[in-house]
């Protein structure tokens, strides 16, 4: 059978489809945003002019004269502040979301591919923990596994992964009945062979629509979680912190709750414009 | 000897709640400093001068406290909302003021034996109780005996006392004996709620208080109606009063300047900086509430007294005050209770000095630095902000300060974490006379000893001066303890904090005070909306 | 938030499950409902058991957090065996659940400080009824305007109108609902001064009573949700306007309109029934970010606290009875979607 051929050819123009810029101006918008954001995030640090975590004037001084976006509730610069507060987002919710979809892959392609017992195993477990209110469950665990902001992203990850190990399943499911997965299995190779080389590239197109939004919700999960006091802890530098702790400023000094909050909403609404335009709305299905 | 069982308040919830526990200070105060006494007080210009008006209805916001809200007299030591609950339905036998005078309340009168081992306090007549029954004696031993109940918050303050021994005599009076000697048990009894006799049910209190019970919803609001029985005649003013349970600092304030309600207890510090706008005025006064950093001394490296005379150095106590404190608080000189009697004021003010706190890690091993774990939590307004702060100020001197946030609920636990940690903060409030201060903080085994304190020679001081029968014998042995723990003791008291209220300009008759928020206990039964 | 509603577990159609067999029996909508309803059941068992776990492994217990200060020792003793928590923990958890399922969610460590007795269902049956009142006031304009816009933005898909509505409905839905709502606020109480920032309900009185309590709320859960609300709907409606028997219809040369009514929406239903269902299971966690922000008085304000506070009994028995309503409107859903989509009864084409 030839399908092995075609199906390679198939992954490799994918490949080439998903690196192309987005086709749309939404799209483009949001890949800027985007690019804006991180290197902010990634870059900002070497750019402060002041120490994130030292006291340089007066608690919620405006902004203006030494300080450019004033001072937060310690007398902290709020500019260098939120030049070293994107790490932190990035990091937490970016491993959250590694994690999540690690935990969903392996699960999903287990289930998916062995079928049978494990398959309604699994997929009972998906059922459990979907039946719960995610942030209910991320304050649990997190209050359980004491305070910081380790067991919320860990919670956030275990929150998150049934919902991916359920499309990989149901893609695997899909995938291993057909041909060429067939032929491979009849040549002798291993599972693991198999899920590996024939089964996963042909699954990443259904996961890759929706990891922004993976991501995004990750963001706001892990922010929320920060705000009610039960995540990241002071006297840290992160945008979903500097919300929650400058609040009673905000009649004094607003940019240190309403900057780090406008570049948490760009970074959330930049992944959506993008990942909605690489999805392709409609076209790609 | 007595180990008092009370407890500064313990806080919890996702935001602050500060918690007081007020004892009562000596009448006079001897070598007292103009401190807390000569404080100022900003009240409404209008609200001193015009005269009260009978009726309305009183909303108060006060710092909620979940499910921890409760009319039993007992838990009014854990959360200010129960105090002033508590303050609303039930009396004690003698008021204390604001001020921190004393003056009658369900006893017109008191005096003791002359070695203070025995008081007679008289009893007024004509109270009744909320549900029609007349105050009796009967009810004030009943009380006594109830305080000394296991669990109870309130057993420190009948600690000292002889509960079998206690009788009536005559028809109102009482006489109450004690253990040892007792030149201030009237201060310390005046935090004695006094409950019906036989009363063990709290769900539907009755009082003899200037308002009687309504209904509580916890986490929400408490509602009470004037008692137009109540002794202390024309009080109180308003018709009915509601103390509405908001745990978030923001949305008490909030509250408050959009009408909803007309008076808001512990105001956060930079609203209370940037002012509230027309219409409302700020209470301040200087506080008695002492903030602190303490060290286990029984706990490397803090059990090196020159280790912890150089992290004393090296807070630079001011700058604490200006900036998480946003300047709302006074510096203190690592000792406990300025404006109290037997107070040391003759103590020179530590001061900020880190050449000198490097000399002394130097000579104590740790001239290449020094690493410490800092534990830290929001238990009331500021201390976060100030462990922050110092660990820049260690910094300076080359120590290094990790500093790690804890859940305020288990801060306090002793199940959890209360009394297990080597270097954390601490917050204490309205411990009025040293003696319960000291015999609940340095005693070994005491439920508040934070600092692992156990010397034979405090102890013994602190006993001597508790039961001293002179006020000169005592002054001596209060010196001893003050002077071994300005110079070696294990506590950073960095700041007293002021009193932080805010009212509606048509609320009169509250009175700030060093002692407790909102001119507590008096001010609910004098608070009047202006004619 | 894009992500935030949660896909539900799959529905599970008796068309899916029984294609070989012919079908026998009458009443396949009830015997799906009672599978559906032991399904459930098993698993509200299942994480009864880890909530309990979960719960008793949080440092404390409600007792410690009554006594606070005071939690050591003889006291401590002593209101620990009066709450039953000196028992062994299998004794403490059947306890707990035989009295949730006969609707007795014990008595609460607050009548225990106050020396008397009070119901956990007594204080919190009005906070749900606040939650109730609340989600019911947002519910209600989120899937009114999602449906509208969705069903408007498929119908026009690709013009500027869709990418207006998918515009306008991205950036509130990005960001967190804590600060939707500091700006909601900030608007329109700091700068406009038309809205109470506090939900400050009267003793005795009722949200209804006072419907400007509601409205920022309201606004803010509206905000988030509408805009992934309105997307799913709009992807489903495009699904269906694609669908064959669409086509045919419209190959039959039957007026659009006519097309969209009663080919399209139809089919678009079933999805809709799902998306309405992940709005009210969104609301759940909205519930407790809104009510802490507000003030509100409702279920999902007093279980952040009993959590602060570890409380542990409340926070058991309220995350338990969350789960019981998420659980629940799966089930509604699915049902609704079986008796208004008969081909899924019968798997047929």
């Amino acid at each position: 059978m030839i399908t092995g051929v075609a199906e390679d050819l198939d992954i490799k123009q994918r490949a080439k489809r998903r690196l192309a810029l987005p086709p749309t101006l939404a799209g483009k918008i949001g890949l800027i945003m985007l690019a804006a954001v991180v290197l902010l995030a990634l870059a900002g640090p070497e750019l402060a002019p002041y120490s994130p975590r030292l006291t340089v004037g007066a608690p919620y001084a405006p902004s203006g004269g030494h300080f450019l976006l004033g001072t937060d509730v310690l007398g902290r610069d709020v500019l260098s502040r939120v030049l070293f507060g994107g790490r932190t987002v990035l990091i937490y919710a970016g491993l959250a979301t590694i994690l999540a979809y690690l935990a969903g892959l392996a699960f999903g392609l287990f289930a998916g591919y062995l079928r049978g017992w494990p398959d309604q195993a699994l997929m009972r477990s998906v059922d459990v923990l979907l039946s719960f209110p995610a942030l209910v469950f991320i304050l649990l665990v997190s209050t359980a596994a004491g305070q910081g902001i380790i067991p919320v992203m860990v919670a956030t990850a275990i929150i998150q992964a049934p919902a991916i190990a359920r499309i990989v399943r149901t893609a695997t499911l899909e995938q291993s009945v057909r041909g060429f997965v067939e032929a491979a299995v009849a040549r002798g190779e291993s599972a693991i062979s198999v899920l590996r080389r024939e089964i996963l590239p042909n699954i990443a197109r259904p996961l890759s629509a929706d990891v922004g939004l993976r991501f995004t919700w990750s963001v706001l999960l892990i922010a929320s979680v920060n705000f009610l006091g039960l995540g990241l802890q002071p006297p840290a530098a992160d945008w979903g912190l500097m919300v929650s702790e400058n609040w009673g400023g905000i009649g004094a000094n607003p940019a240190a709750v309403l900057v780090p909050a406008a570049l948490l909403g760009l970074l959330c609404v930049a992944i959506n414009l993008l990942s909605d335009s690489l999805a392709g709305g409609r076209q790609w299905q | 000897m007595n180990s008092t069982d009370r407890t500064p308040a313990p806080l919890q919830g996702p935001s602050r709640r500060a918690f007081l526990h007020r004892t009562a200070s000596a009448g006079l105060l001897l070598g007292a400093g103009a401190g807390l006494a000569a404080c100022e007080h900003q009240t409404s210009a209008l609200s001193t001068l015009a005269k009260p008006r009978r009726g309305g209805r009183l909303r108060i916001g006060i710092t909620g406290a979940g499910n921890q809200e409760s009319l039993n007299p007992s838990s009014a030591a854990y959360t200010l909302i129960n105090l002033a609950m508590a303050t609303a339905v039930f009396d004690t036998l003698i008021i204390l003021n604001p001020d921190l005078s004393l003056a009658p309340g369900l006893a017109t009168s008191w005096t003791s034996n002359r070695p203070a081992t025995e008081w007679t306090f008289d009893l007024r007549p004509g109270v009744t109780w909320h549900d029609g029954k007349p105050f009796t004696a009967s009810d004030v031993i009943y009380s006594l005996r109830w305080m000394a109940a296991p669990g109870n918050g309130l057993a420190g303050l009948v600690s000292n006392v002889d509960l079998a021994g206690i009788r009536q005599s005559g028809t109102s009076k009482v006489v109450v004996p004690l253990k040892t000697p007792d030149l201030l048990f009237p201060q310390t009894i005046c935090d004695g709620y006094i409950i019906q006799d036989g009363e063990k049910n709290f769900v539907h209190p009755v009082g003899t208080g200037p308002f009687a019970f309504q209904s509580l919803i916890q986490g929400e609001h408490s509602v009470f109606l004037r008692n137009p029985h109540y002794w202390d005649h024309p009080k109180p003013y308003v018709d009915e009063l509601i103390i509405y349970s908001l745990a978030s600092d923001t949305a008490r304030v909030d509250a408050l300047i959009s009408g909803q309600i007309d008076v808001c207890s512990q105001v956060p510090f930079t609203q209370a900086r940037t002012g509230l706008g027309n219409g409302f005025s700020l209470l301040r006064s200087p506080g008695q509430s002492a903030y602190a950093f303490y060290m286990a001394v029984d706990k490397p490296p803090f059990d090196d007294v020159r280790v912890r005379q150089a992290l004393r150095l090296l807070t630079d106590r001011q700058q604490l005050i200006d900036v998480a404190l946003d300047g709302f608080g006074t510096v203190a000189n690592d000792l406990y209770g300025r404006g109290l009697e037997f107070y040391d004021n003759g103590l020179p003010q530590h001061q900020h000095d880190v050449a000198e706190a490097r000399s002394l890690l130097r000579a104590a091993g740790h001239g290449s630095g020094l690493t410490l774990d800092l534990q830290t939590s929001d238990i009331a307004p500021g201390v976060t902000a100030a462990a922050a702060l110092f660990q820049q100020q260690a910094a300076a001197a080359g120590v290094t300060v990790n500093v790690t946030q804890a859940n305020p609920s288990a801060y306090f636990n002793p199940a959890e974490l209360y009394l297990k940690m080597p270097f954390a903060q601490t917050f204490w409030s309205g411990y009025n006379t040293l003696q319960l201060f000291y015999q609940y903080a340095l005693m070994p085994g005491a439920a508040g000893n934070e600092t692992h304190w156990d010397s034979n020679d405090t102890t013994s001081w602190i006993q001597a001066a508790s039961s001293a029968s002179s006020a000169a014998a005592a002054g001596r042995q209060w010196a001893a303890v003050q002077q071994q723990q300005w110079s070696e003791g294990g506590y950073i008291w960095w700041a007293n904090v002021d009193n932080l209220d805010a009212a509606s300009d048509q609320v009169g008759g509250i009175r700030p005070g060093p002692l407790l928020n909102l001119g507590l206990p008096t001010s609910l039964a004098n608070a009047y909306f202006i004619a | 938030m894009t992500a935030a509603i949660q896909a539900t577990a799959e529905p599970e159609t008796p068309a899916a499950q029984d294609q070989s067999r012919p079908r026998r029996g009458r009443h396949p909508l009830l015997r799906y409902a009672l599978r559906r309803v032991a399904a459930a059941v098993v698993i509200l068992l299942v994480l009864s058991v880890l909530v309990f776990l979960a719960c008793s492994v949080l440092p404390g217990n409600a007792a410690s957090a009554i006594l606070g200060k005071q939690a050591s020792g003889v006291a401590l003793a002593h209101l620990e065996r009066e709450m039953g928590l000196n028992r062994p923990i299998a004794y403490q958890y059947w306890t707990w659940l035989t009295g949730l399922v006969h609707g007795n969610l014990g008595n609460s460590a607050a009548g225990y400080a106050a020396g008397g007795q009070i119901s956990v269902w007594s204080q919190i049956s009005g906070k749900l009824a606040n939650s109730a009142i609340l989600a019911t006031a947002a519910f209600v304009p989120i899937v009114a305007v999602s449906l509208m816009l969705g069903v408007g933005a498929a119908l026009r898909a690709g013009r500027w109108v869709d990418h207006l509505i998918s515009v306008t409905t991205l950036v509130p839905a990005a960001l967190p609902e804590f600060v939707l709502g500091a700006l909601l606020v900030g608007l329109f109480f700091g700068s406009l001064h038309l809205l109470p920032p506090v939900s400050l309900i009267p003793p005795g009185g009722s949200p209804l009573d006072t419907p400007s309590l509601l409205v920022l709320p309201v606004l803010t859960l509206v905000g988030v949700c509408v805009g992934p609300a309105a997307r799913m709907i709009r992807a489903g409606m495009l699904d269906a306007l694609e669908a064959d028997c669409v086509a045919v219809a419209r190959l039959n040369g039957i007026a659009e309109r006519r097309v969209v009514i009663r080919y399209a929406l139809r089919n678009a239903l079933a999805p809709s029934v799902q998306v309405v269902a992940m709005i009210a299971q969104y609301l759940i966690g909205g519930l407790l970010i809104v009510e802490y922000m507000f003030g509100y008085p409702g279920i999902g304000q007093q279980l952040v606290n009993a959590i602060s506070i570890h409380d542990n009994l409340e926070v058991q028995s309220v995350s338990m009875l969350l789960a019981a309503i998420y659980v629940g409107i799966n089930i509604v859903a699915d049902l609704v979607v079986m008796t208004l989509v008969p081909k899924l009864r019968t798997g047929g084409a």
